[in-house]
């Protein structure tokens, strides 16, 4: 029932702000907007949890869509790959990026799942650099673990374009993990292709 | 932070992972046959053995408040928390911290020197090793169980805090060794995001944003 009502209230606001966005992109404009979109995200999560009935892959499914709307995963994937990706021709971006996307929806998907009901709130939202960060806690005995949610907007849409955990820049620990295979690989972008290649593989076969 | 030492690091890592397997993993399943509040009182009492640590490292630190708030959480725990087994003070409002001589050099603005993968102990700078040298000899604790003739009740205590924490990370890490390309590079890099929020007491110079460059 108040899951309902969330989910109403969250379209709603969504609605009004798809209405509101061409004529207000203010400051305040991307706070909120920063705010409904990481609740949306989060009862989303909660409600694929707890139907009943879904197979393993199904739930994955859902919540690779869940994370596609949600994250800016090309931003993201530019960044993380980053010299790589300067180096890269036409075909080898377009390998990279696919593998990446692949890749990082896996390995968020393994988080989700973990995620066994602990209390998820958000706690505040506030400006951050050309965005937003909200500010959120899991909460289920113990200290929380904070979460940061940093946003940029990503043409009509407000997304992620990093997780901080603790402190922890989820998407710098994968920028600097990328730079090292590629080096490691003697900056070769064939290279870091079939690590990736390799990676997706595997987490496919589990 | 550098890694000059890459190879020997890499070398150091997959032993350390080996041993891990060996006996990390068995010991960690033998801690988990104590109920979790039992691990509770064991964690809450190691705190409170190291907290005279921290205390003096707040204050070489220059941190008044913080070692004020050590100084309580300690004589609370020790009095009402029946010695340190209940950290009664953090129920109620004055949640502990942990400082070492590593992060006080690195106030007092010595560098990290190069990344090292110690034999048993993992991913360290050279600050922190050496930080670990000092802080051995600053605990009282220590000294009081010299004194005593039971030394090895230290040792013990250290490898009970280390499968401590390896029960706690145990998941978070069997996940990342699954999905990282390159484990010990992802490993390296949380290392050092890590120790940066403990060194700045959480408060982390502002991270970069993906795309924001472009």
């Amino acid at each position: 029932m108040w899951q309902g009502r969330r989910q109403f209230v969250f379209t709603a606001l969504v609605a009004a702000g798809a209405v509101l966005a061409p004529t207000a992109p203010s400051a305040a404009g991307i706070v909120d907007e920063s705010k409904q979109v990481i609740e949306g995200m989060s009862s989303r999560v909660l409600s694929t949890l707890k139907s009943q009935g879904l197979s393993r892959a199904q739930r994955e499914q859902r919540f690779a869509e869940i994370f596609r709307s949600n994250f800016d995963v090309p931003t993201i994937g530019r960044w993380v790959m980053s010299h790589a990706w300067r180096n890269a021709d036409p075909s080898q971006r377009k390998q990279l990026m696919e593998l990446f996307q692949a890749y990082i929806i896996k390995t968020y998907t393994i988080q989700l799942s973990k995620y066994t009901g602990e209390q998820f709130k958000v706690v505040s939202a506030s400006p951050d650099g050309r965005g937003a960060v909200v500010i959120s806690h899991i909460v289920g005995g113990g200290s929380p673990v904070v979460l940061k949610w940093r946003m940029r907007r990503a043409g009509n849409a407000v997304k992620v374009r990093d997780v901080v955990i603790d402190n922890i820049s989820m998407s710098l620990n994968q920028r600097r993990e990328f730079t090292s295979v590629y080096r490691a690989r003697g900056n070769s972008v064939d290279g870091l292709i079939t690590a990736m290649r390799q990676k997706v593989a595997q987490l496919d076969r589990k | 932070m550098r890694d000059p030492y890459e190879k020997t690091n890499r070398y150091l890592f997959k032993t350390n992972m080996a041993l891990d397997e060996a006996i990390g993993r068995p010991l960690t399943k033998v801690y988990r046959v104590i109920p979790k509040y039992g691990r509770n009182r064991i964690r809450d009492f190691l705190a409170h053995y190291s907290s005279p640590v921290t205390f003096i490292n707040d204050l070489l630190q220059g941190e008044t408040r913080r070692a004020q708030e050590t100084f309580v959480r300690f004589w609370v725990n020790t009095l009402i928390g029946l010695g340190g087994f209940w950290d009664v003070a953090g129920k109620n409002g004055l949640p502990g911290h942990k400082e070492d001589f590593g992060q006080t050099l690195a106030v007092w603005g010595v560098g990290p020197g190069p990344y090292l993968v110690v034999p048993l102990l993992g991913p360290h700078t050279t600050r922190h090793l050496a930080g670990r040298v000092v802080d051995a000899r600053l605990n009282p604790f220590s000294y009081l169980l010299a004194d005593a003739g039971v030394g090895w009740v230290e040792i013990i205590g250290s490898a009970v805090d280390v499968i401590d924490r390896r029960e706690r990370a145990e998941d978070a890490l069997n996940d990342l060794k699954r999905t990282s390309l390159d484990y010990y590079a992802a490993i390296r890099s949380l290392y050092w995001q890590n120790r940066l929020s403990e060194i700045r007491n959480g408060k982390v110079e502002k991270l970069p944003v993906p795309g924001d460059d472009e």
